[in-house]
């Protein structure tokens, strides 16, 4: 053996093992970006806003542009099994414009907005003379499961699924309910069929004895469906009231509510229902407003598999207390969590139900105003550990409005604070932009109508990209 | 014959030209006819020794002409009819060759049957000069392309079994009486024939113009046939080839009626090339110019042929049905020639070309089968095959591999072959790209496997692994006679983690370059030098002079078959091939060579475009298959990238991932062997081979961090170049064990070798061990629609197997985009998949390089993943898509569906929802007015999603890419829905319809209000088959090529034998 073949095995030897030691040392490269995708130029969607159809029940369809362009509206109903004719409409960018479902051709069913050209957002806004107001937001994403955390079949605390198919396929729904003692299947609402095209109501105390409180667990085996729930407080003697909440898709491990107040009569509850197979710890944490003394923590709140707990804030806060609420599930189980508040009277007469925010955001877009009027405030949570400010702009019919004041609100770490917006209204629908500079910011409008409705509503916000 | 008038007048016209041996036996044939009334001419057609002093001693009364120059017998003929005295007188000339003997009573007959049946022409019997028993022609009959045909056996005796007057089609020229009336009315021969199917040409002109051409069996006359068995001297095969050819055609353009004329001179061009192919085939290439030229010829000589082709049809009188009822009509040169080679079967001998192989009786080929299966080589790649196929028992058995690039053969399996043919073909949006150049090949294992779709990918994987291990014999056979070595090799070969890897991942690709590794780096080890072996009485084995071009040949043709099936090997092949080569003419080879040597084995890769045309020029380009996955970003982006994540540089130094602790120091030893104690020639080949495998081993484990791209498509394919690396040291290690330590005295070699041995050895028993309790079965992807594995989608299928129209399916999702994706080296970014209505099939397996419509697609999809579109089935349906399926586990994808107004929910199963789009438009259909309106403002996409169209009804599919069907009143046009390709064309009420784009990804064709049939189809058929027929010659020139050189080197040839030189 020459001595360049042995220094070649040498050589060899000496890579082998280099190789062993550079696989241990050689870092992994950064994963390459992403493509961009190509979109097509045109934003199109459909808002689904399952509505009530009691005759003293007024709805309408508040849509917002939220694009640079005008978008291009159709809005027609889906019920008994056909859809009306659309109704074009145009929308400028940044404006709002609302539409009567009564006027759409189909008394018994669901408005549809679809919109073309720019993206937009719908509300659906219910006023019932006597009764109550309420408003929900609609939704572009029919789907399989829907989740509540709130309800009721005690008589005059009536909770009813409205059930939106607006395909042309057959659906089917099952149904349980979430009790403190645990799952409650409704064998009646097992494979509960919903016809196309069609809006069906289903009024839980016709399948369930009296529960004062539950959660809801929609699952649609077939079929693709939006599920709200109408919540129609009536006691006899007692306060009305109303609430109306699109249901959520999936539980989730945090919730975020930015305009809780606990009444001063009446009861404000964090609702609990954890539709897993594992047990729930759950920590409730409050942002308090303004010089008002920080509540304490609650201690972690368990929430067995398949059950329902409400939490009565009352217990942990003074009555009049304005607050956020971060709902966690310390133990990573997803849960659904909803504030449900019931005032006899006061500023606080009425009933409403909401959902938190799971997602988070520096921009929000909050409903807020109504078409009869009303007074709106517009609340922002501020959850992070550093003070921030936030700018808030309106988007009217007439387009957008940025307040000078509102430019540049600031909000303390930990903190709550309240708008008030109704002099910017002008007594019609609006939305509200909230622009924060991180993504610790979350905000919730409150809507106050008085006679004849005499209740308020809670607008969710739905965080914009 | 009429007692009042006199007996008609003949002039026998003899044409003759270097027919001296004949001519004198003619004319005195002529001198004893019966038949007084005959005048004789004799034309000498330029004969080297002039024919006028035999004629006045054979036939003193003939009258003799002399043309100087040989004109061909029409011209001979026209020319002494011009200068004759007697012809003016003659009321009927019988034409005669110079080497026809008539009988006494020939004339006599032949004039009879004129007479009595008013017959303008009139042939005899033909016999045999020598054996007056065979007959040679009675009457002759031709197939559509002029092609003759006598109706007789070969060699028929004659026994009465065709003594009757009937009609034939025409008589040879050999022996015709021809009335004057005829040539009166219709010309006389046609000298610009020279030689070859005038009398054919003249006998239809004389039936188009009404008269009747017989044959009266009673007129005996033997015929040499001189020319046609070239006897005569003076034209070649070639001549013959260029005239015939260029005379048929000529005779169709004069005489076919117009409808006919177009069709059969398109399919005589087709056959021409079918011809010359395969006479390329069978190495005839000196006649293979015969058909340019006659096509050559045939153009320049159109205008006159225009000229003769008017006065023919002015003067024709009868259709062309009558003239058909006398011919054949089937082809019969087919059966000639499967009758002539079974004949010479039947003599024990098979005649190739101009090579006769002699013994290939059923007896010597079980006797050479017998010698062959008990080769050791034999014996040895057979033991492997059983632990191979015991080892991919779960892939071979069962349901078929549906996963990487390895697919379910479509049912039916011919499809594969009519997409190759197609001009146009309906994959993906559809593409009038040029197939692949593997569907010819997976179409092989089609027919092998008999139509079963589920045999012939068995038949292909094991193929592919049969002929790896079968060529890996073949490598090491070159290397050493020691069985064990070999074996030791093979098993290493057979059983190591990249080649479970291929079959675990269904990667058609590594299998292929598996398959054609070892044959290609025999070849160009050695053009690269002499191959290293073992013995002196063997030594070293370079490559002859004459066996370079042949090799160079043979390594393109074997490449050209793995890029076809794996294209990224391509660039692979090319880095391995020029690092051999740098590192052989660093490691001495002799000055001037080492350039050369290189320049030979990049030269094979270089063929492999060419071979591979016309595929090539889309497979070529940057984001063609070859290339994509080498240019496709940083890091293990795209093909089987998962897989590409784990790989390290040890890995690749230890032949592959995956690997047992036990090959590792096996994988060591060898190579640490091979490099010390091994003979100096095995030492310097290891040393080039362990340079390359470093190489490969230091990129893929880069690739593997992300730090280059993925420089081929699988890591498992990448593998196999340092896995025969490997093999071919163990085997130059254990053979250098057992035949090259001194014997004469005990050294430290003596232990260190048994201990490496022992080593290795313990190292491919590992694999065996492994391999033996089975690799796993591919992960099948639902896309594919595997029946019988557990996997509802067949359900659906099934279901919609009945639906009417062409459409398509749209997987969107992670389960089966991202392991069919991944073997397709591209689209890696994409989360859809499209393909036919059942599903994925190997047709889809090399998609097409995306084009405009596939990027709309492509941005359907993100736009309904992003959630910023409601009705993309109004965006989907014109292109075709019926079905969208949406992947479970995907919930973006699911949530995409769901969302969409337009869809309709039509199953649900286990894996996946399925959709229906209610904005289907079939393939090609009728569009209804709303739905026109909507196609006509495509740039609008709103518009379009707004409109609210339906879509119309389907026109009926009469091919891949025709469609036909009955214009629906008031439809204002008519889609087709693939890539907007432009070469859709549309016809109704025979008219032409205007095109124009439509939805982006359709053609629309304004109908202008007409009605009837509507008639869509993709022109560029005659394109299609010139690009196969071009890709056919160039592969037949190169097998030819190839094969030339084993008949050069007969020895060589010997050697390259599936089984060694043993």
């Amino acid at each position: 053996v020459k001595g360049s073949e042995r220094a070649f095995v040498v050589l060899f030897v000496a890579v082998v093992v280099a190789a062993i030691a550079g696989d241990r040392f050689l870092p992994q490269s950064p994963a390459p970006a992403s493509r961009a995708r190509m979109r097509v130029a045109s934003a199109a969607g459909a808002a689904y806003c399952p509505v009530p159809n009691a005759e003293e029940a007024r709805s309408f369809a508040a849509t917002v542009n939220v694009g640079e362009a005008p978008a291009n509206l159709r809005h027609f109903a889906i019920g008994e099994g056909k859809a009306s004719n659309p109704q074009p409409a145009s929308l400028p960018p940044k404006a709002v414009n609302h539409v009567d479902a009564g006027t759409l051709g189909i008394r018994e069913g669901a408005a549809v907005v679809e919109s073309f050209a720019s993206p937009t957002f719908t509300d659906s806004v219910v006023l019932a003379r006597g009764v109550g107001a309420a408003t929900a937001p609609c939704t572009g994403q029919p789907g399989t499961r829907w989740l509540f955390a709130s309800g009721s079949t005690v008589r005059g605390n009536d909770t009813y699924l409205l059930v939106s198919n607006p395909f042309q396929e057959d659906a089917s729904v099952g149904v349980r309910l979430l009790t403190a003692e645990g799952p409650a299947a409704l064998p009646r609402l097992r494979e509960y069929t919903i016809r196309p095209l069609s809006e069906t109501v289903i009024f839980l105390a016709d399948f369930h004895p009296e529960n004062d409180s539950f959660g809801i667990d929609v699952t649609v085996s077939r079929g693709r469906l939006v599920v709200s729930r109408l919540m129609r407080l009536a006691p006899r003697g007692g306060p009305r009231g109303l609430a109306l909440s699109l249901g959520v898709r999936e539980p989730a491990a945090r919730w975020q509510f930015a305009a809780g107040e606990v009444p001063g009569e009446g009861e404000e509850l964090i609702n609990l229902a954890n539709p897993g197979d594992k047990e729930a710890l759950v920590q409730i944490v409050f942002q308090a407003e303004g010089e008002q003394v920080a509540p304490r923590e609650l201690e972690e709140v368990p929430v067995a598999a398949g059950a329902h707990v409400a939490v009565k804030v009352s217990d942990r806060l003074p009555r009049g207390t304005k607050h956020g609420t971060t709902v966690l599930s310390t133990n990573g189980v997803p849960i659904v969590a909803e504030r449900q508040t019931a005032g006899p009277s006061g500023g606080l007469r009425g009933l409403e139900a909401v959902a938190g925010a799971t997602a988070t955001a520096s921009r929000w877009l909050v409903q807020t105003g109504t078409p009869i009027g009303g007074t709106a405030q517009l609340a922002i949570v501020n959850t992070g550990r550093e003070d921030t400010q936030v700018a808030v702009s309106l988007m009217t019919p007439q387009g957008q409005v940025r307040p000078p004041e509102l430019a540049a609100v600031p909000v303390g770490a930990g903190r709550r604070i309240s708008l008030d917006l109704t002099p910017y209204l002008g007594g019609e629908p609006a939305a509200a932009v909230v622009e924060g500079s991180t993504d610790d910011v979350v905000a919730e409008g409150r809507m106050f109508l008085g006679d004849p409705y005499l209740d308020f509503a809670d607008a969710p916000a739905r965080p914009l990209p | 014959m009429s007692d009042q008038l006199p007996p008609p007048r003949i002039l026998a016209v003899v044409v003759t030209h270097n027919g001296e041996r004949w001519l004198d036996a003619c004319l005195r044939s002529l001198a004893a006819q019966t038949y007084r009334r005959i005048d004789v001419l004799v034309v000498d057609s330029g004969s080297t020794v002039p024919a006028e002093a035999q004629v006045r001693e054979a036939l003193p009364a003939a009258e003799s002409v002399r043309l100087e120059a040989n004109v061909g017998f029409g011209t001979a003929a026209n020319r002494g009819l011009e200068m004759s005295r007697q012809a003016p007188e003659a009321d009927f000339f019988l034409f005669l060759h110079d080497d026809v003997a008539l009988e006494p009573g020939c004339v006599a007959q032949l004039v009879e049957g004129a007479l009595e049946t008013g017959a303008g022409i009139v042939g005899g019997k033909g016999l045999a000069w020598e054996r007056p028993e065979v007959l040679l022609e009675v009457g002759m009959s031709a197939d559509a392309f002029c092609y003759p045909f006598s109706g007789l056996e070969e060699e028929e005796i004659d026994q009465g079994q065709h003594d009757m007057r009937r009609d034939v089609l025409f008589v040879t020229s050999a022996c015709m009486l021809v009335s004057r009336t005829v040539l009166a009315k219709c010309g006389s021969w046609d000298g610009d024939y020279f030689l070859f199917a005038e009398d054919l040409d003249l006998c239809i002109r004389a039936r188009l113009t009404g008269f009747k051409v017989i044959v009266q069996p009673g007129a005996r006359f033997r015929h040499v046939q001189a020319l046609d068995r070239s006897r005569r001297g003076g034209l070649t095969p070639t001549d013959v080839r260029f005239l015939t050819r260029r005379n048929r055609s000529r005779t169709i353009v004069k005489n076919a009626s117009l409808p006919r004329l177009v069709p059969l001179l398109c399919l005589f061009t087709t056959l021409a090339f079918l011809e010359m192919v395969l006479l390329a085939v069978m190495r005839r290439f000196d006649e293979v110019p015969a058909y340019p030229r006659a096509f050559g010829s045939f153009l320049v000589t159109m205008p006159d042929l225009l000229r003769a082709r008017s006065a023919v049809q002015k003067r024709r009188t009868e259709p062309d049905r009558r003239l058909r009822r006398l011919m054949i009509h089937y082809i019969p040169r087919a059966r000639i020639l499967l009758e002539r080679q079974l004949r010479e079967w039947e003599r024990g001998t098979l005649r190739f070309g101009t090579r006769t192989i002699s013994k290939v009786t059923p007896s010597a080929i079980a006797a050479r089968f017998s010698a062959f299966i008990r080769q050791p080589a034999t014996v040895t790649v057979l033991f492997a095959l059983v632990i191979l196929v015991l080892a991919a028992r779960r892939t071979l058995l069962g349901g078929p591999v549906a996963a990487g690039g390895l697919w379910p053969f479509p049912d039916p399996v011919w499809r594969l072959l009519a997409d190759y043919f197609a001009p146009w073909r309906d994959v993906a949006l559809g593409t009038a790209a040029a197939p692949p150049a593997a569907f010819p090949l997976l179409g092989v294992f089609g027919v092998l496997g008999l139509g079963n779709p589920r045999t012939a990918q068995v038949l292909l994987e094991l193929g592919l692994l049969t002929a790896g291990l079968a060529g890996m014999s073949v490598l090491l056979g070159r290397r050493t006679r020691d069985v064990p070595a070999r074996v030791l090799a093979i098993v290493f070969f057979a059983l190591a983690p990249p080649v479970r890897q291929a079959v675990e991942t269904g990667d058609l690709g590594a299998l292929a370059l598996y398959a054609g590794l070892p044959w290609l780096m025999d070849i160009v080890l050695r053009l690269l030098g002499p191959t290293p072996a073992d013995r002196q009485e063997r030594p070293p084995l370079p490559l002859t002079p004459t066996g370079t071009v042949p090799s160079v040949v043979r390594a393109a043709l074997i490449s050209a078959g793995v890029v076809a099936l794996a294209p990224s090997a391509w660039p692979l092949l090319l880095l391995a091939w020029a690092m051999f080569g740098l590192l052989s003419i660093g490691g001495g080879a002799p000055p001037g060579e080492g350039g050369p040597r290189l320049g030979r084995a990049l030269v094979s890769l270089a063929l492999v475009p060419v071979l591979l045309l016309p595929w090539s020029l889309e497979a070529f380009r940057l984001n063609g298959p070859v290339l994509a996955p080498l240019l496709g970003g940083r890091g293990p982006a795209g093909a089987f990238g998962p897989l590409w994540a784990g790989y390290t540089i040890s890995e690749g130094l230890f032949v592959g991932p995956g690997i047992g602790w036990l090959v590792r120091p096996a994988a060591l030893a060898a190579t640490l062997g091979a490099l010390i104690l091994s003979t100096p020639a095995r030492r310097r080949e290891a040393r080039v081979l362990v340079s390359v495998w470093l190489v490969f081993a230091a990129l893929g484990g880069l690739a593997g961090a992300g730090w280059i791209p993925a420089p081929a498509a699988t890591p498992a394919m990448w593998s196999m170049v340092p896995l025969a690396v490997v093999a071919i040291l163990s085997s130059h290690l254990l053979a250098g064990l057992r035949h090259e330590l001194p014997r004469h005295a005990i050294g430290w070699r003596h232990v260190a070798t048994p201990v490496l041995v022992a080593v290795t050895v313990a190292g491919a028993l590992a694999t065996v061990g492994r391999a033996v309790g089975g690799w796993k079965r591919p992960r099948a992807t639902a896309a594919a629609d595997v029946p019988g594995r557990g996997n509802s989608l067949a359900s659906f299928f099934a279901s919609i197997s009945g639906d009417v129209g062409t459409f398509r399916v749209l997987w969107i999702g992670r389960s089966w985009t991202e392991p069919v994706l991944a073997g397709a080296g591209r689209r890696s970014g994409a989360s859809f998949l499209l393909t036919g209505p059942r599903g994925l099939t190997m047709r889809e397996a090399f998609l097409p390089t995306p084009a405009e419509g596939d990027r709309r697609l492509e941005s359907v999809v993100g736009t309904m993943r992003d959630g910023a579109i409601h009705l993309s089935g109004h965006l989907l349906g014109p292109a075709g898509i019926r079905y969208i399926v949406a992947d479970r586990t995907d919930p973006v994808a699911l949530a995409a569906a769901n969302r969409q107004r337009d869809f309709v929910l039509d199953q649900q199963i286990e894996s996946a929802v399925v959709f229906r789009n209610l904005q289907w438009v079939p393939r090609a259909s009728a569009a209804t007015p709303e739905l026109a309106a909507a196609a006509g403002g495509a740039a609008d996409l709103d518009s379009q999603m707004q409109a609210q169209w339906a879509p119309g009804p389907p026109l009926g599919q009469r091919s891949q890419a025709r469609f036909e069907g009955p214009v629906p009143p008031g439809s204002p046009s008519i889609l087709v829905g693939d890539n907007a390709n432009k070469g859709w064309m549309a016809t109704a009420s025979g008219r032409e319809l205007d095109r124009a784009e439509a939805f982006g990804w359709a053609n629309r064709f304004a109908t202008g209000g007409a009605k009837g049939t509507a008639t869509v189809w993709y022109g560029g058929k005659w394109l299609r088959l010139t690009g196969v027929l071009i890709q056919a010659m160039l592969l037949a020139m190169a097998i030819s090529m190839a094969r030339r050189g084993v008949r050069v080197a007969p020895q060589e040839a010997a050697e390259e034998e599936p089984g060694g030189p043993e």
